[in-house]
């Protein structure tokens, strides 16, 4: 059970990682005199600082679905992520810092397998790292207020109204990744979603679903980033 | 390594199940309890925590739930076994366990039910203190991942307070059980999938 579990997880997080799943195409971005997202709007749903989060993680296929803990510690730009298994077993954990390539401490099979530990970071990123890149405001043709931040791949973070938003990735001008926030609330300056949803559409389709457990803005430490 | 890891999953059941309230003591027919699970990495500036019940009813039936974080029931009953992981507010069935990793562990359960810690197949294991009953993996690739599990013996003959199931230097999940009551009357429904 465990084992095939784990198969069809690792398959998840290595075709999120090597692969444009969805067909959509990246929208253009519209002028917005005068209605532009601010900067902070985009940036507050980035946690800053020293953060210790876990979330329920369910992902489901054509071929299954299962279950696993992750674990994630925020601290200005080190992460430090684990899975676990609900019956606290560790299957994996990795730490790494900026965009290094990540050291893994843990890994048992099939989670040592090459690729996994960088996709599974690159997810995080994705979702907890405020994007690299050159940033640009404006909406989309929708008129939904967008931050555009391009760099070697394009963010685009949407705010929307009650605080909270989504995310979507583009690989060239193909979405590689959306992720949607729901029921989100305010943490000190940061806004923490209490669900978060990726979507990828690839003929593989999958769908990770995360369910937050806890989330606590820790005191900073001497790693931290002023 | 990987047709492994649903035997060490279920073993690290059973060794909280035996561990659990019940130790090697005959006549055990039935426990009921509470746990909390503490996991703790070197990661982690918290531990995780989990809490649930477990039933178990002579000779092998086992109801394993955890009821937060995440609701999720693992049953072994009638030499079948079920796990369901509670989703959008009802319960769904996960996949199905290998039957000959589960004849294992059930051959495992039976076995130290009945006393014979020193049967067993998987582990070493170490009565000499008072109080702590130390196991030891036996084969290298379990060994990498679990060093040792310590059982905690309570105040009352056949009771164990906690389990502690060591993963290295790097981190530990404890299971502390409370309420324990031995020999009650379980109905069946409880081993029925909900």
């Amino acid at each position: 059970m465990i084992s095939r579990f784990i198969f069809s997880l690792v398959s998840v997080l290595l075709l999120s990682s090597c692969a444009s799943p969805d067909r959509q195409s990246m929208p253009h971005l519209l002028a917005m005199a005068g209605k532009n997202p601010r900067p902070a709007e985009c940036a507050k749903i980035f946690p800053t600082g020293h953060w210790q989060l876990s979330h329920v993680i369910t992902f489901a296929l054509a071929g299954g679905s299962g279950t696993v803990v992750g674990v994630l510690v925020l601290n200005g730009e080190e992460i430090r992520c684990a899975l676990v298994s609900v019956e606290g077993l560790t299957l994996f954990a990795a730490q790494a810092t900026g965009s290094s390539a990540p050291e893994v401490t843990r890994a048992l099979p099939p989670f040592d397998k090459p690729g996994f530990a960088e996709g599974l970071m690159r997810d995080i990123r994705t979702i907890f790292s405020f994007p690299p890149g050159n940033a640009e405001y404006g909406q989309l043709a929708d008129g939904a207020p967008v931050c555009r931040y391009s760099g070697l791949t394009v963010t685009d973070v949407l705010p929307e109204e009650g605080g909270c938003w989504s995310i979507a990735t583009y690989s060239g001008q193909t979405r590689s990744r959306l992720i949607r926030a729901r029921s989100c609330r305010m943490i000190g300056s940061t806004a923490v979603a209490e669900e978060l949803e990726l979507v990828a559409a690839q003929p593989a389709g999958y769908t990770l679903n995360m369910q937050l457990i806890s989330a606590e803005h820790l005191p900073a430490t001497k790693g931290d980033l002023p | 390594m990987c047709r492994l890891l649903p035997l060490i999953v279920f073993a690290l059941l059973a060794v909280a199940l035996l561990g659990g309230p019940v130790v090697a003591e005959s006549g055990i027919r039935s426990v009921q309890a509470d746990f909390t699970q503490e996991k703790q990495m070197k990661i982690l500036s918290r531990p995780l925590l989990s809490r649930g019940t477990l039933v178990f009813q002579a000779p092998q039936s086992l109801r394993w739930e955890y009821h937060t974080p995440l609701r999720s029931i693992m049953l072994l009953h009638n030499g079948r076994m079920a796990k369901m992981v509670e989703r959008n507010g009802r319960f769904e069935k996960e996949s199905r366990a290998g039957v000959s990793s589960m004849q294992i562990i059930l051959e495992e359960i039976s076995s130290w039910l009945e006393g014979r810690f020193t049967d067993n197949p998987m582990f070493v294991v170490d009565t000499s203190r008072e109080r702590t009953v130390l196991l030891t993996p036996k084969e290298p690739g379990l060994q990498a991942i679990i060093s040792r599990i310590e059982l905690q013996r309570g105040e009352q003959d056949g009771v164990i307070d906690s389990v502690t199931i060591f993963e290295g230097a790097d981190g530990w999940t404890k299971l502390t059980f409370s309420n324990t009551v031995l020999n009650q009357v379980i109905p069946a429904t409880v081993f029925q999938e909900p």
